[in-house]
This record gives structure tokens, sequence and C-alpha cells, in this order.
């Protein structure tokens, strides 16, 4: 199949198809910070939680924060696509939105890390993007992950899927530096957990507007978060 | 080569080498001797905690809210060389709540011979080693010692109790390094102290006239030959790769044989 005809034209330039984008931003050699966080794993295991449960802290994630991003990301998306400033939902609104379902301020702030160094590749590559121009310097991960999306074309499924996988992969490569095991087994704590989320992608994908972000809190993750905030002694952010 | 030339742009210089060579203490060296007429900033990039920040702070040398910490996920070479986002968004946050800054200190977690700065990080750097680490790691060379701005040989005041003969350790450095230069360094020693001020002085004032190109000392070396292709490291240090000894190579060529031979 020739795909070619498909992809969008700037300026004259080609520009990769949404796929890649998607795929390079799952990479975890993406120079975008993302090599200091744990997605919260990190703060779980020092607060005290036993390894021997990370794939149910996987999941947990995968169907609690991980989903608030997803959503937010694709509400993100249809606010600059479908020019949800006018209707009073844009991004601005999407951010409070987001904030609103992230109680935890520590997991904000590291959002938000994430998000500025996202953001900070992103300009680089799309500097022309009015969507991407459109956000603040530290704005959350899931927002940026959302104006790439409008600026590509990506797809909402795979939108939820990249915010779902970036987040868990994030965790899963940590933990072989936390609770070293044979990395193999690391794969396929990633694939359980970004599975058990299928259920609810397409739900997640036809969110139009920011207040059907769904509020999923994960109340001892969070606390695990704020804890982490202040401890001297980690090798992951957050 | 870094992006951002605002006029709040500091000269960024990146202090690299293994682990226990002295990092933190040469930092606190150059803060003592510059503090008074440069503005300093320090980023440190620990590994398992902000131990070198709390060092730093607590050496009373600096105002401790202008030394601050990254995490660098137990990754210290893709903090400061593959993934260098973490480090800039420190390092812009400290131009930008300490403007104007003459200089911001990038120190490196400890890693090894291999680990050097993304020229996209900082402008210069120093590479340190230390006469307690072994007399004949100068010899081994690699990126940092080889082609970093300058090669510090630290804890002078050592070589007595460890047997190293420190003129010999700089004899090899030099070798290594195409005439770039090495500084036998003891925070004891005043004279050493007052060469390393004037070198920082001397890069920032490149720097400021715009003479100073930042370099990549080179990850792993690319195994280059001569006449190969246009590599700029190898226009850069007029490379020739013909007629040096086995003992004192500097450039690509030695890794490859040192693989072959070792």
């Amino acid at each position: 199949m020739n795909t070619s005809d498909r992809l969008p034209r700037f300026q004259g330039m080609t520009v990769p198809a949404a796929s890649t984008v998607a795929m390079l931003l799952a990479d975890a050699r993406l120079p975008s910070g993302g090599h200091a966080h744990s997605s919260g794993l990190e703060p779980a295991l020092i607060g005290g939680m036993s390894p021997a449960v990370v794939a149910g802290f996987l999941a947990l994630r995968a169907s609690t924060t991980a989903l608030v991003d997803a959503g937010t990301a694709v509400a993100t998306m249809h606010s600059v696509l479908d020019g949800g400033e006018r209707d009073g939902w844009g991004l601005a609104m999407v951010e409070r939105a987001w904030s609103a379902r992230t109680p935890s301020r520590a997991m904000r702030e590291v959002s938000r890390d994430l998000g500025r160094g996202l953001l900070r590749l992103a300009r680089r590559i799309w500097p022309a993007s009015a969507g991407i121009d459109a956000l603040d310097d530290a704005p959350p991960r899931p927002l940026v992950l959302g104006v790439i999306a409008a600026e590509v074309g990506m797809g909402s499924e795979e939108l939820v899927r990249l915010a779902v996988y970036d987040d868990l992969a994030s965790g899963v490569a940590a933990l072989l530096k936390l609770e070293p095991r044979d990395p193999a087994d690391g794969v396929m704590l990633l694939l359980e957990s970004c599975a058990s989320i299928e259920p609810s992608v397409p739900t997640i994908a036809a969110i139009r507007s920011p207040d059907d972000i769904p509020a999923l809190s994960a109340p001892q993750a969070e606390a695990w978060a704020e804890q982490h905030a202040i401890t001297q002694r980690r090798l992951f952010r957050g | 080569m870094a992006e951002d030339n605002a006029p709040t742009r500091s000269l960024r210089l990146g202090v690299a080498g293994p682990v226990g060579t002295g990092k933190s203490s040469l930092i606190a060296t150059v803060c003592r001797a510059l503090a008074d007429e440069l503005r300093l900033g320090v980023i440190t990039n620990d590994i398992y905690t902000d131990e070198d920040a709390r060092f730093l702070r607590s050496a009373g040398v600096l105002d401790p809210e202008r030394i601050r910490a990254v995490e660098t996920g137990a990754c210290p070479h893709t903090a400061i060389r593959d993934d260098i986002t973490t480090n800039l968004i420190a390092v812009e946050d400290l131009e930008r709540d300490f403007a104007p800054l003459d200089v911001v200190l990038i120190e490196s977690g400890g890693d090894n011979l291999t680990a050097t700065f993304s020229p996209a990080l900082v402008d210069a750097q120093i590479f340190v080693l230390d006469v307690a680490g072994g007399g004949d790691v100068a010899r081994k060379g690699g990126p940092g010692i080889g082609r970093a701005d300058l090669l510090v040989v630290n804890k002078t005041d050592l070589a007595p109790y460890v047997g190293v003969d420190v003129q010999l350790m700089v004899a090899d450095g030099l070798a290594a390094r195409d005439g770039r230069p090495v500084l036998a360094l003891s925070r004891d020693d005043k004279d050493s102290v007052a060469a390393l001020r004037a070198w920082v002085l001397s890069i920032l004032a490149a720097h400021r006239a715009g003479t100073h190109v930042p370099q990549d000392p080179g990850p792993m070396a690319p195994h280059f030959h001569a006449g190969d292709g246009d590599d700029e490291s190898d226009h850069a240090h007029g490379h020739d790769g013909h007629d040096h000894g086995h003992d004192d190579h500097d450039h690509h060529h030695d890794h490859a044989q040192e693989r072959a031979h070792g």
C-alpha cells in the first residue's frame, strides 16, 4: 500500500507519518528528559510497596493516572483541532480539568517537568505549529502529547495507547534499575498492563470536552508521590 | 552550539571524571577562587542522592540557592550526552533566576573514562583524574582525557602516599592531548589553584569574545582513520594519525588499538 499520498505536507517538505511520530514519542531514547522518571514506581517502592506486586501497581496506574492523562491528551487534541478556544474549552480549560483530576501536587509537578522537556523538543521539531506554540513553558505532559497529536494528525486511539504506553514503559524501565530482574519479564509486565486498559480505549478516545476526562484517582500512589518529592535518596524524579 | 544566546546566557562549564576524583571539591575550589568577582551557579548530577549539592552548599562557597541538583535516573552519562534535557532546563532556570550569571558549573555524576559532556549542554569542559586513582590512568586515554578543554590531575598532595610520579602523569596527559592543557592540582597548593582560576577566566574571556568554539570530546571514539572522511573533531585537532608512538596515541585510533592489543 502506498501511504505517501496520505502524508501531511508542510511547506513543500515531507513530514513524518503520525504513526512514526507516535513511535518516536513512545521511544525511551527520545531526548526529552524521560529517563529520569519512573512513573511513580520508585516512590511506591521507597514507600514500602513490595516488589512482588509491581504488576498490580502497573495495572492500577494504567487504569487511573494513565487514563486521566490519556483522556487529557485526547481533549487537548480536539481543543486544537476543533477550535476549542472558540467554544470555551481551550487549552487552559483542559489544563484545569487535568489539574482537578490530578490532586497530588508532586504528581502535577512531575508531569510538568516531563511536559517541559517534551515541549522543548517539540518546538524544535515543529517550530511553526500554532497548537504547540499555544502552550506555556511547562505544561503537563498530556497537553504536549495532545498538541503534537493534533499537529501530525494522530488517531485518537493511537494517542490513548501512546499516553498509556509511554507512562508504563518508564515505570518498567525504572524497575530494572530498582528491583533488577530478567528484562524480558519487564516486557511482559508492560504488555500486560497496557492490554489491561484496552476495554477503556474506545471510551477515552471518544472524549471531546475536558468535562469528559475521567476522574480516576489513586490516593496511595499520590501519597507516595508526595513523600518522594521531599526524599533525599532517589534515582528518579518521580 | 548551544541554542540560547539570550543576554543572560552564561559560560556553561562541565566538570566530568570518574567517581571520587574530586569533581565537587574542584568546583568548590573554583567557587572559592572566583565567587568574589564572578556571578556563579552550580548544577550537580548525583546518582543516588543530592550529596554533591549538599556538600557544596555546606562548603559555604556560594549562596546555597545557586546550587541545584538534578536526577539522572541512574544514567549519569545519558544526562550529559544522549538526553541533556533535564540539565539544560536546570541551567536555564538558574540563569533566569539569578540573571545575569557569568559561569554555571555543571558537575557530572561520577562515571567512567568514556563519559563526556555534549557540546549542546556545555561550552567547555574539564576532565578530572586524581593521582590516587592510579598513575597510569592518564595514559589510558579516552575522549575526556584526550580532548576535554582542560585535564586536571587532582590531589597531587597525595602523590607521595600512593607512589605516583605527578610529573610523569602530567607528561602522559600532555602526550595524550596534542598540546591541550593539563593542570596538576591540589586545593592546598596555592599556585595550582591560581592556575585553575586563570584558566577559567581565560575560557570565559574567549567565550565572551566569541573565539571559543565548544568542542565535542566525543563519546566512545568513532573508529576513524585519517583520510576517511570529514569528521569535525579531526579538523579541530589537527589529527595526523601517523607519527605517534604506540603509548602516546591520543586520537580515534588509539581505542581501536587498545582493544586490538589489550
